[in-house]
C-alpha cells in the first residue's frame, strides 16, 4: 500500500493512529458507526441478555484501497443474568502497516437499572523496517437503562492516555453518549455525541427496523466528516449476516460484511 | 504533572511544607471559632435546589453567590407579617414565586408547615425551598455560622487556588455581626481581603445603625447596584425588580463593591429617613494619573494588580427618604461621591453626585415599578416597568432609557452596550405560563438600540435579544428542559441552545445530562458542551460524580456550563477550547451543628492537566 494513501487514510479521521475508533463491526457501521450502544462495540458496559454466547465476525476492504484488509472478531459471554464478558480482536492493514487490538471487558449489571463495564485494551503497531510498538488502553462505561424502551449509556475511552511510538504519540482518548429507543418492535432509533478529547463532537444519528421477522434494515448518518451509512441484517436460526455501506466525502465507499452466530 | 495526594494531605493538615505560612495563620483562626456553636443548616440542600432551578438567583456573579443566598437563609421572612413585595425578592423560580405570593392572600393565619403543604398543594421539593427562606416564629437567638473554604490546585506545582474564613453572628437582642478573610490564587498576602460588618436592631424602635462595610441597594440600580453583571436575568421577573431602599450589613468576597463607613435610618410607620458615609478604597487601572477603568477582580497577584490595589478611594455620602402608604412606595435619594483621581470614563471628573426617585405600586396582580435618576451633569436616566402576575401566569414589560452622558458609578441594571450606563434605550417583555401541572413555558425579547451613535459618522447600534425556555416535569421528579436564545445585532447572529434531562434512576439517584450548543453565524464560529453525571442523597451523605466534555472554535463562543460543586459556591464554569472535566463531590451533615463537603476536579485543556481539590466546613455556632 503506498504511504501516500496510508497518511490520507489516517488524515481522513483526524487521529494519530486509526486505533478503536474505526469500527469495524458492519452492524455498528450500519447504524451510523454508534459505538457506545451495541454489544460489540467499545462500550464494556452493555450488557446483552438475550444470548448466553454471542460470536460475531467482520471483514472490509477500507475505501478499497488495494491491500488494506480489516479484521474482527468478537466473543460476548453471558456468565449469568448479571456478569457478562467480552473478547475482541481486530487487524486493519497490510504488510507495510499493520495495527492490532485485543481486547477483554467485563460488565456488571447492578441491582438498580445500571450496569457498569470495564475493558483492558492491547493495541500492536508494526511498520515495516521499525520496531513493533505495543500500549495498554483502559476503558470504562455505564448503561442507564431509564425504562424498558429507553436506554442510556457513558462512555470513556483510552481513559489512561495510551502513548505509543517511543511515548510520543498519543492514543485518542474518547468519549460517547448514547441514547437508545426502542420506538416499538419495528423501529429503533439510536443517537450517539461522540467526542475526540482533542477533536470537536460528532453527533451520530441511526435506525433500525425490523421489517419482517428475519430481516433488519439500518440506516444511519454521522456529522463532522458528514458520512451516511445504511445495511440489511437477515437472520437464520442462530446466525446473523449483515452487510452494509458506508459513505466518504472524498474517498470511496467502504463496503462491509459480517456475521453474527448466536447459542442460547 | 503529577498526582500528589501526599501533599495535599499536608496542606490540609497544616504540616511542614513550602506552604505552610497562609495556613499556619488561619489554622489559628479556624481553631478559635470552632469552639462557638445554634441555627439550622441546609447548604446540601440548596445545591440540589439550584441545580433543579427552584432557586434562581438574578445576574450570577461568582463574589454575590454566597453573600445573597446566605442573606436570605440567615435572615428569613416570617410568614405571618410578610406582604408581597417581600416575598417577590426571594431568590426562587417565578412559578413557585406567584404560586406563594397568591397562597399569602388567603393563607396568611397559617402557622405550622403540615397545614401549610396540605392547603397550599405545593410539592415536597417546593416546600424545601419554601422552608428554607420562611419562617413561622420570629424567634431571636444567639446564632451564628462559620464557613471556612479552602481550594488547592495542581498544575506545575501544588498551589493555594483560595481560602476563605466568614463568619455571622445574630444576638438576641438583634445584632447582626460579621466578617470574612479572604485570599484568591497567588495572592501574597494571607489576609489579601478583610472586612467586618456591624448592623443593629431597631434600637428605641426608631433607629438602625449600621457600622463597618455595609451594601447600599437603592430602586432599580441605576446608581447604586451590588453586581456589575449587567445582562439579562435568567429569571424573568429578574429583570423587573426594584428592590426599594436598603442598606444592610456586608461580609461577602467582593472586595470593591461595598461601602465602609456607617450609616443611620430613622424609621417609622410610614416613612424612613437615612444618611451614609463611607470612605472606602477601590481597585483601577490608572494611566499618567487618571482612572482609566475601575478593576473588580479582586486579583492581587502582578506587580500591577499590587500597585494598583485600592488606588481609588472613594468617599461616597448621601441621604435619602421613603415613604410607604398602602400599596405605593416612593424613595428619593440624594448623594455624592469624591474621587482622588480624575476618571477617564466620566469626562476625568472626579465628584459625581445625583438625585433619584423610584416607586413600587401594586394594584390587585399588577405592579408598577421603577426608577428616575439625574445625574448632576444635567442627564437622567431612568426605568419603568409593569408586570402582572397570577397564578398560571406571569407577564410584563420593561422601559429604559440611559441618555447619553448619564454619569453613574456604581449603577448596574438590564443593559447590552457598554460598560456604564448611557446611551441606551431598550424595551424588553417577557410571558412565562404555567401550561399545565408538569410543563411551563417562558419567553423574553428584549429589544435595544443606542441613542446617538458611539463614534461620529457610524450608524446606531441596536439589536434584538430573544429566547424561549420550556421545562416539562415526567415521572417521579424526572424533568426535561429545553432553551433557546437567540442574539442578533446586526453586526452577527448568534443563537444558543441548551437542552437538560434529570431522570431518577431509583429512588436517591438521579442521573443527569446537559447538552449545549451555540453558533454565532457570519464568523463560522460554534462550540458545543456535554455534561453527563450521577447525583445521590442518602440520609446525611449526598454525593455526585461526572463529567464535562468541550469544544470551542473561538473564545467568543465560550461555554458556561453548571456543574455541581461545593454548595454556596459559584458553580459555573466557563469552558474554552477543546478539553474534559471529570469531577466528584461529596458531603455530609456531620451532626446538627456541621456540614462537611469536599470535591476533587480534574480538568484537561489540550492536554494540559489541572486538579482542584476543595474543602468547605460550615459550622453553626
Amino acid at each position: 500500500m503506498k504511504r501516500s494513501l496510508l497518511i490520507l487514510l489516517i488524515l481522513s479521521f483526524n487521529l494519530f493512529g486509526a486505533f478503536e475508533l474505526q469500527q469495524l463491526n458492519s452492524e455498528i457501521i450500519g447504524n451510523g458507526g454508534i459505538c457506545s450502544l451495541h454489544p460489540f462495540g467499545n462500550n464494556p458496559a452493555v450488557f446483552s441478555t438475550d444470548h448466553k454466547i454471542s460470536f460475531t465476525s467482520n471483514y472490509t476492504n477500507l475505501f478499497g484501497i488495494k491491500d488494506l484488509h480489516c479484521w474482527d472478531f468478537g466473543m460476548h459471554y453471558n456468565l449469568n443474568d448479571n456478569n457478562s464478558i467480552l473478547i475482541k480482536s481486530n487487524s486493519v492493514g497490510d504488510k507495510v502497516y499493520h495495527e492490532n487490538t485485543f481486547n477483554i471487558g467485563y460488565s456488571w449489571r447492578l441491582n438498580i437499572p445500571v450496569s457498569i463495564g470495564i475493558s483492558l485494551s492491547y493495541y500492536n503497531l508494526s511498520v515495516e523496517k521499525f520496531e513493533t510498538e505495543n500500549s495498554f488502553g483502559l476503558s470504562a462505561g455505564i448503561c442507564y437503562f431509564l425504562n424498558e424502551q429507553v436506554t442510556m449509556s457513558t462512555l470513556f475511552g483510552n481513559v489512561n492516555r495510551p502513548k505509543i511510538c517511543k511515548n510520543e504519540e498519543l492514543l485518542p482518548e474518547y468519549f460517547a453518549f448514547g441514547v437508545k429507543w426502542q420506538i416499538n418492535r419495528f423501529f429503533e432509533l439510536n443517537s450517539e455525541l461522540f467526542k475526540d478529547t482533542l477533536y470537536p463532537f460528532n453527533s451520530r444519528f441511526g435506525t433500525k427496523v425490523n421489517l419482517y421477522r428475519n430481516i433488519q434494515f439500518f440506516t444511519g448518518i454521522q456529522t463532522n466528516p458528514d458520512r451516511f451509512s445504511g445495511g440489511v441484517a437477515i437472520q437464520m436460526f442462530n446466525i446473523k449476516f449483515i452487510s452494509s455501506l458506508q459513505t466518504h466525502l472524498k474517498l470511496p465507499h467502504t463496503y462491509y460484511i459480517g456475521c453474527q452466530f448466536y447459542l442460547k | 504533572m503529577v498526582f500528589r495526594p501526599s501533599e495535599w494531605l499536608k496542606l490540609l493538615s497544616f504540616q511542614n511544607t513550602p506552604f505552610q505560612r497562609p495556613f499556619d495563620h488561619l489554622k489559628g483562626v479556624v481553631g478559635i471559632i470552632i469552639l462557638f456553636c445554634n441555627m439550622n443548616l441546609s447548604a446540601i440542600n440548596i445545591n440540589q435546589l439550584i441545580e433543579d432551578g427552584y432557586i434562581v438567583i438574578n445576574n450570577e456573579n461568582e463574589q454575590e453567590y454566597e453573600e445573597i443566598l446566605t442573606n436570605f437563609v440567615d435572615n428569613p421572612i416570617v410568614w405571618t407579617v410578610t406582604n408581597s413585595s417581600q416575598l417577590e425578592q426571594l431568590p426562587i423560580n417565578d412559578f413557585l414565586k406567584n404560586s406563594l405570593i397568591h397562597f399569602l392572600k388567603s393563607m396568611r393565619e397559617i402557622s405550622d408547615w403540615e397545614s401549610f403543604q396540605t392547603k397550599s398543594g405545593f410539592s415536597e421539593i417546593e416546600m424545601e425551598t419554601i422552608q428554607l427562606f420562611i419562617t413561622f416564629e420570629d424567634k431571636k437567638y444567639l446564632s451564628g455560622k462559620v464557613y471556612n473554604f479552602n481550594s488547592l490546585q495542581d498544575e506545575d506545582e501544588l498551589a493555594i487556588n483560595k481560602n476563605l474564613i466568614r463568619l455571622k453572628m445574630d444576638t438576641p437582642t438583634g445584632w447582626n455581626i460579621g466578617g470574612i478573610i479572604e485570599r484568591d490564587q497567588d495572592e501574597i498576602h494571607v489576609f489579601d481581603h478583610f472586612n467586618f460588618s456591624i448592623q443593629s436592631p431597631l434600637l428605641f424602635d426608631r433607629l438602625k445603625i449600621n457600622l463597618g462595610s455595609f451594601r447600599f441597594k437603592w430602586g432599580t440600580g441605576l446608581f447604586f447596584n451590588t453586581n456589575p453583571m449587567n445582562m439579562i436575568s435568567n429569571s424573568g421577573s429578574g429583570n423587573f425588580y426594584n428592590v426599594g431602599a436598603k442598606i444592610q450589613g456586608y461580609s461577602g468576597s467582593d472586595e470593591n463593591n461595598h461601602f465602609l463607613g456607617g450609616s443611620i435610618s430613622y424609621q417609622s410607620k410610614v416613612a424612613s429617613i437615612f444618611t451614609f458615609y463611607s470612605m472606602n478604597n477601590m481597585d483601577c487601572n490608572i494611566e499618567d494619573g487618571i482612572v482609566t477603568s475601575a478593576d473588580y477582580s479582586g486579583y492581587h497577584v502582578s506587580e500591577n494588580d499590587l500597585k494598583n490595589h485600592n488606588k481609588l478611594k472613594n468617599i461616597s455620602t448621601g441621604i435619602g427618604s421613603s415613604f410607604h402608604i398602602k400599596e405605593l412606595q416612593i424613595g428619593m435619594l440624594v448623594y455624592n461621591s469624591n474621587f482622588n483621581y480624575q476618571l477617564e470614563d466620566f469626562y476625568r471628573k472626579n465628584s459625581l453626585s445625583g438625585s433619584s426617585m423610584f416607586h413600587n405600586y401594586q394594584y390587585r396582580d399588577i405592579y408598577f415599578k421603577g426608577e428616575i435618576a439625574y445625574s448632576f451633569n444635567q442627564k437622567y436616566a431612568m426605568v419603568q416597568s409593569i408586570f402582572y402576575r397570577s397564578s398560571r401566569i406571569q407577564t410584563g414589560c420593561n422601559f429604559r432609557y440611559f441618555q447619553p452622558e448619564f454619569q453613574s458609578f456604581s449603577g448596574s441594571t438590564i443593559r447590552h452596550f457598554s460598560s456604564s450606563l448611557e446611551n441606551e434605550k431598550g424595551f424588553y417583555y417577557y410571558m412565562g405560563v404555567r401550561i399545565n401541572q408538569s410543563t411551563k413555558l417562558t419567553l423574553f425579547s428584549d429589544i435595544y438600540s443606542r441613542i446617538i451613535p458611539s463614534e461620529k459618522g457610524s450608524g446606531i447600534d441596536k439589536g434584538t435579544y430573544s429566547g424561549i425556555y420550556l421545562k416539562r416535569n415526567l415521572k417521579s421528579k424526572s424533568y426535561l428542559e429545553f432553551k433557546l436564545s437567540r442574539k442578533n445585532d446586526l453586526l452577527s447572529v448568534k443563537n444558543s441552545y441548551a437542552v437538560k434531562l434529570k431522570h431518577r434512576l431509583v429512588r436517591n439517584l438521579d442521573l443527569i445530562n446537559r447538552y449545549y450548543f451555540t453558533e454565532i453565524f457570519d464568523t463560522n464560529n460554534n462550540s458545543q458542551g456535554f455534561s453527563s453525571y450521577i447525583s445521590s442523597k442518602i440520609r446525611e451523605h449526598s454525593f455526585s460524580v461526572g463529567t464535562t466534555h468541550h469544544f470551542s472554535n473561538s473564545s467568543t463562543c465560550n461555554l458556561y456550563v453548571y456543574e455541581p460543586g461545593i454548595p454556596l459556591r459559584y458553580n459555573m464554569v466557563t469552558l474554552s477550547g477543546t478539553g474534559r472535566n471529570y469531577f466528584t463531590n461529596y458531603s455530609c451533615q456531620i451532626n446538627k451543628q456541621t456540614e462537611i463537603f469536599l470535591s476533587v476536579k480534574q480538568t484537561s485543556k489540550s492536554q494540559q492537566d489541572k486538579y482542584f481539590l476543595q474543602l468547605q466546613l460550615l459550622v453553626a455556632l
